[in-house]
Order: structure tokens, then sequence, then C-alpha cells
């Protein structure tokens, strides 16, 4: 693993004793759609970390999605904006490692801004890198279940996120943590893929979902919000009952259960049937 | 979507949809990759022997035109022709041209996709030649007709019942061919091609590697039919590409450890013939007291990649497979349904340059996931290339959709109220998400996601006015 694997953080801020006091949670645009779930409990699970938080709503685009697809243009300007939105922000945490390699990859390709052009660029991290950094040693509660760590591509291969989030999930206590096989294949989402290419996409979607099940999990955890909703949509027209979360709910959960034991996480969680409106 | 696209999608769709075939092919294709792995983790150096062999790639491709001349020099000095080919048409005329001149009617040929990328075998016949695949899997494919679905294993879409059932049909009535053994499948193929071993004119291989300091090209191969395709006919062509070159015959101890392992696992191929001039061997039986080595440069569209600034490295290619192999669009695509010789993600990346127009659709096919970028023992970063032929063929105007979307991007205000009024309306985001359904013969197989009532956005601006912030 990591042949090719790039350095991760475009600029290590402040040196080894720096610890942001506030963050700026990011939450990119599909996650706030979508899957508002998961920006709260990162959010939670930062404040719980003993950190404040910030959000700034005039960032809601990363760009990537305008890059990947050949639009050079347009992914320049939706990033400038992002990072002019970011200006001045101490610590950028970003709730996706796909969006976050992007950010680092455009922050790297421009030139560096002097003080005469407002205020530097705030250090860009993926969630759980953030965490595993800065909050690595604290305690991380317990959470008596089996889960699957799912592994984004862009996590595995371009950033730190799956290697942190594993890190973050073994300090949890009661915490089986299991891989499928192939753990390192896509699932098949590919953003503007899966609408271009569907078969193919639900087809890689499926086999994934396959392999997961065989775990026997009682939930998939993983770093990015776009291959859970994707292995989702699969498991729910294929009738397969499984919990997809960010690993950061789950993160969360753990503190809050060994804070105060609730009789739900001893047992498999109450599922929403499949198909109900969340929340 | 473009129209070339859509043909791609329904390529890969109508392999799809043989479910079945495409696990088997998936299965088999899988068992290189693990096989690259474990002979990777066993070589003490492999991250140094990489670095190494990107180093030599680089260098041999800035200065591409120098040593091709050297090479040139230096393998007439050893005793052979060189010719230069710039396109698949010209190589292929060059070849009917010296089989003419032999007064040939039977060629065999040993593993080459250069070949295959020139369609020669076609052309030969059309020119009255018969051409003889000499390899195993190459003969497979001829056999049954179609074009290799992998660069390293061609037949390997082909199931063991298929191939003994085309050989019971093909080496005719008597010959008793049992599909429950490899060994037997192979004995038939053998007595089958012996004697057009010996009966060909003219042996035509590629190489793997052609050696500017010595003038020498290489071939790397585990059936030895290369070397009876070589020793047999008195004329010897090999058709090579020019991004082949290496400078030092000791840049093969980077190349050839590489190449083994990545493309079979092996730690070294059983046969691997380094020809520096013709053979010099009489052939007292056969009359033969001359033989001769025509080599054929072929560019055919490698000198453009040369000059694409974010392509150029794309050359350092050894075609092992690897990146076909980790690939997730590859292995359930058949091989066949990319459309040309070269599949998965190095043909995605060499396409537009070296198919025109018609490649560029290729690029789409991917989910970006990086797995080929880990995996080239070149060090290619394939998948960045990938999203840069995407940059490179969308037109000159944005189109009108994705200069909306982009502008909404920068003005989160309208796109948040927007996206909220959208949220509400279950019918046209079903509209919308129609694509992401995948009907799969009426029944979709991917539901959309349940839309929440709130935004995180709209929760965090609800707390923040309850805190009074
Ligand atoms: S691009 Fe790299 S991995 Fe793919 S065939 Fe060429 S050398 Fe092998």
């Amino acid at each position: 693993m990591g042949e090719a694997s790039q350095e991760s953080e475009q600029r290590p801020a402040g040196g080894p004793s720096w610890r942001p006091r506030l963050v700026t949670l990011f939450v990119p645009c599909y996650v706030d759609q979508l899957r508002p779930e998961a920006g709260i409990a990162a959010l939670e699970l930062l404040e719980a970390h003993g950190f404040e938080v910030d959000v700034r709503l005039g960032a809601i685009c990363c760009g990537q999605p305008f890059a990947n697809a050949g639009y050079a243009e347009a992914s320049r300007a939706t990033s400038e904006h992002w990072l002019q939105a970011m200006s001045g922000a101490e610590c950028v945490a970003v709730l996706a490692s796909s969006c976050a390699v992007h950010l680092q990859r455009e922050s790297r390709a421009r030139p560096p801004r002097g003080a005469d052009r407002g205020a530097p660029e705030p250090p860009v991290l993926e969630l759980m890198a953030f965490l595993a950094r800065f909050a690595g040693a604290a305690p991380a509660g317990r959470w008596p279940r089996t889960v699957c760590l799912h592994s984004s591509c862009h996590g595995l291969r371009e950033s730190d996120a799956d290697r942190s989030a594993r890190a973050l999930l073994a300090r949890v206590q009661d915490l089986r943590v299991v891989r499928a096989e192939r753990a390192d294949e896509c699932c098949g989402f590919g953003g503007g893929f899966s609408v271009e290419f569907p078969e193919l996409s639900v087809r890689m979607g499926h086999d994934r979902l396959r392999e997961i099940v065989l775990t026997g999990a009682d939930e998939v955890v993983a770093t990015d919000v776009s291959c859970l909703l994707h292995l989702e949509g699969i498991a729910r027209a294929e009738g397969v009952r499984l919990e997809f979360r960010h690993v950061s709910e789950l993160l969360r959960d753990a503190l809050r259960e060994a804070e105060s034991p609730r009789a739900s996480a001893a047992q498999p969680l109450e599922r929403a049937p499949a198909g109900a409106a969340r929340r | 979507m473009t129209e070339a696209a859509a043909l791609l999608r329904a390529r890969l769709a109508r392999a799809l949809a043989d479910r079945e075939r495409v696990a088997a092919f998936d299965h088999r294709v899988w068992s290189i990759r693990d096989k690259r792995l474990a002979a990777a983790a066993r070589h003490p150096h492999w991250e140094a022997l990489r670095r190494a062999a990107q180093a030599i790639k680089a260098h041999a491709l800035d200065h591409l035109d120098s040593y091709l001349e050297q090479f040139a020099a230096r393998a007439e000095a050893a005793g052979a022709v060189v010719h230069f080919a710039a396109t698949g048409a010209a190589a292929n005329r060059i070849v009917l041209e010296l089989c003419r001149a032999e007064r040939a009617s039977l060629v065999a040929k040993s593993k080459s996709m250069t070949t295959e990328e020139c369609g020669l075998n076609e052309f030969l016949e059309a020119g009255g030649l018969e051409v003889v695949d000499t390899d195993l899997g190459e003969r497979i494919v001829q056999l049954f007709r179609e074009a290799p679905s992998h660069i390293v294993a061609p037949a390997i879409h082909r199931s063991r019942g298929e191939i003994a059932a085309l050989f019971a049909r093909c080496f005719g009535p008597g010959q008793e061919v049992r599909a429950d053994s490899i060994g037997a499948l192979v004995e038939a193929a053998r007595r089958a091609m012996r004697p057009q071993f010996l009966a060909a004119e003219v042996g035509i291989t590629g190489a793997n590697f052609a050696v500017a300091e010595t003038g020498g090209i290489v071939v790397v191969e585990n059936e030895g039919n290369s070397l009876l395709t070589t020793s047999v006919p008195s004329l010897h062509i090999a058709v090579v590409g020019i991004e082949k070159i290496v400078p030092r015959l000791a840049d093969l101890g980077v190349f050839l450890a590489l190449l083994a392992r990545s493309a079979t696992g092996q730690r070294i191929t059983s046969y691997t013939t380094h020809y520096a001039g013709p053979q010099r061997r009489e052939d007292a039986e056969r009359g033969i007291r001359e033989r001769r080595l025509h080599i054929v440069l072929l560019d055919n569209g490698r000198s453009r990649v040369l000059g694409e600034r974010h392509h150029r490295r794309a050359l350092a290619c050894i075609r092992c497979g690897a990146c076909l192999n980790v690939c997730p669009v590859y292995r359930r695509s058949l091989g066949h349904a990319y459309g040309w010789v070269y599949p998965g993600p190095i043909g995605s990346v060499l396409a537009p340059a070296m198919r025109g127009a018609a490649g560029s659709a290729l690029a789409q096919a991917s989910t970006l996931c990086g797995a080929c970028t880990e995996a080239c023992p070149v060090g290619i970063d394939l998948h960045e290339q990938l999203i840069a032929r995407r940059t490179e063929s969308r037109a000159a105007r944005t189109p009108l959709a994705v200069r909306l979307a982009a502008a909404l991007a920068r003005r989160p205000r309208l796109a948040r109220f927007l996206l909220k009024r959208l949220r509400r309306r279950p019918a046209l985001n079903r509209r919308l998400f129609r694509a992401w359904l995948a009907p799969a013969a009426g029944v979709p197989t991917r539901l959309i996601p349940a839309l929440p009532r709130e935004s995180f956005a709209e929760w965090w601006q609800r707390r923040t006015r309850r805190n009074g912030r």
C-alpha cells in the first residue's frame, strides 16, 4: 500500500507544538445537502475534543467535481473562491478526503500569498488526519459493535485519511474493526462516472457491498460520505440492511457512550426501515 | 455525454450483462495482481528499482532522438537493417515487401502488441500470406478471430472449456482435446503448431527493449515460441516502438526485474533473448547459410505523445499490464469493451494521441481511484493523466450547465437557497437523479439518497441563533 501516496499536507503549520484553538469545519456541498448528520457529528466530535469550531457558510464547494470532469477553469475559479472564504482561518478541517486532496493540490499549484495580498492561506487538513494529529492520544470512548471501515480511494492512496481513521478507531474500546476482502478496491462512485457509466458504477458498488456484507459487520464507516451514499443506495435497492455512516458519527457516539452508556449502543442499533426519510 | 462516450458506455454495459463471464474474467485478472504484489514484496529494493526505472526512462525520452540514432547505427554495424516507419500502415508495407522479397507464403509471429496496433496480421493476410501467431494466447485469439483482451495475457477472457472446444474444432477430427487439464491443451496446441514453426519462411517478433549502446533488441517470453519463431526462418523482422529504447545494456538489470514481477509475478521470465544483429548459425539441412535481421522502428503517434508536456511520461510504459490488473473498470470490461488494442488506464492515456479524437472518450471511463498509479512500476501518474486527458478533450467553450454550476459554487447563499427549495421537490429530484438510477431492464439498482429536512448549514444557523452568537 501507499506505493505512490503523496505528501498529504501542503504546509505543516506552526511546527510540532502547534495546536489550533479555533477550527473551521468545511462540510462539502453534497454532505451539507444529503447527509447533514455527518457534518453535525464532525462538529460535535471536534467540540468534544476541546476545539472551538467555526463554520463559514461562504464556502460551499471546493471545486473538485469540475477539475475531475476536465473543467479546469471552473475548478480554479471555485477553489479560488473557497480559499478566499477561508482566508484568515487558523486551520480548516475538511469532512471528505477527496475535497481535502483537491484543495491541497490547488493550494500547492498557486503562488504563495504574501502579507500584502491578504491573510495567508490556512492549512487544510482532512478531518481524520486533523484529529489523529491533534487528538490522537485522547480517550476515544467505547462502542461495542463490529464495524467495517470502507477505504475511500482518496483516503487510502492520496492522503492520510484512511490510516488516521484506522488509528482513531483502534483506540475505541470494545470496537471490532474488520476489513472486507479487496479492501483497496474502489466502490465505483467516482463522481461524474456514476452518472456517465451507471451500469458499471452500480456493478462495482454491488461487488464491494457483497464483500462488506461477508464481514458480518453491524455498520459501515468511511472517511468519504460520497462512497457511503453510493453504497447505501445500492444496499437499499437490494434490500441489504446495513448502516452507513461517516467515521466521525461513530467516534462521536463512542465518546457519548463512554460518558453515559445507553442501552441502545450495547446491542445493534435500531435502524430506520430501508427507504425511510432520515431524521 | 459525447457520442463516443455513449458508445463506450453501451459496450461496457453489454460486457457487464454477461455476469458470469465478467466475474470469471475479474477473478483471473485479479489473481495476476496478487502475484505481482507478492513478487514485489519479496524484492528487497522494489521502490528503489521503480525510481531508477523512472529516472532512466525520463532520461532516455529526453534524448530519444540521439539514442535512436545511436541504436540504428550500432544495430546496422552489427549486421541488422533498420527501417523507420512513421505510421502503422508504413510498417505494414515494409514488412509485406520484405516477405514478398523472401517469396514467403507462411509467416510465424510471436507475441507483439505493436504489430497488433498496426493490424499487421490482417494486412499480411490481405497480401496473400498466411500468418500464424505462435504465442499460445495469441494463437487462441487468432483462432477465435478476435483481438487480445489483455496486453500480457491475450486470451484471458476465454475459459478453459471454450479453448478446448476451439482446439477440437480447429485442430481437426481425431484430435482429442481434454478440457480438464491445461497440460493437455498445451500439448494439443504444440502438436498443431510444430509443423508451422518448421515451415515458416519469415519470423516476426516485437521487442521489449532496444538497447542503444549495443544496437541489440531484447525479447522476453515464457513459452520459447519467440526463440523458435526466429530460429528456423532465415529472415527475422522485429517491429519495435521507438519508446522501447534504453540507453545501456546495464539498464536491463532494472527493467527485466521490474517487468517480470509486474507482468506475471515471476522473478524472471523463462527466456530472455538478446538479438545483437542477425544470428550466425548455419542450417545446412535447410540450406540456410545467411540469416538476416530487419528492425522496423515504429512511431505511429509516439512522437506526438513525446511532445505532450503532460503525457510524455506515459511513453515510459513497459507494457507490463499491472495497471490493467488493478483497474476495477478494466476487470469488468472483458478487455474488448474499450474498443482498441491497448485497454485499461495506459490505453486510455495513449489513445487520444495515437488514435485521434475517437480515443478521447476512454478517459471518461474511470473513477480516478488511482490504483493504476499506485501499481505502475515505472511511476507513470496514470490517473492524473486521465484527468489531463479529460481537460484536453473539453471544447473551448464550457457548457452552460457547468458554467451555471460554477457560478452557483461562488454564490453560496443563492446556491443554498435553491438547494433548499429543491430538497422539498421529490419528483424533481427523482428526475434530476434519473441518470444515477441505472435502470437495468427497467429495475432500478441504486436508490437516490433520502433527502433530509434540514441541511447542515441550516442546522448550524439554527444553532448559532439559539446560542445567541
Ligand atoms: S502504464 Fe505502467 S502499469 Fe500500465 S502497462 Fe505500462 S508500465 Fe505497466
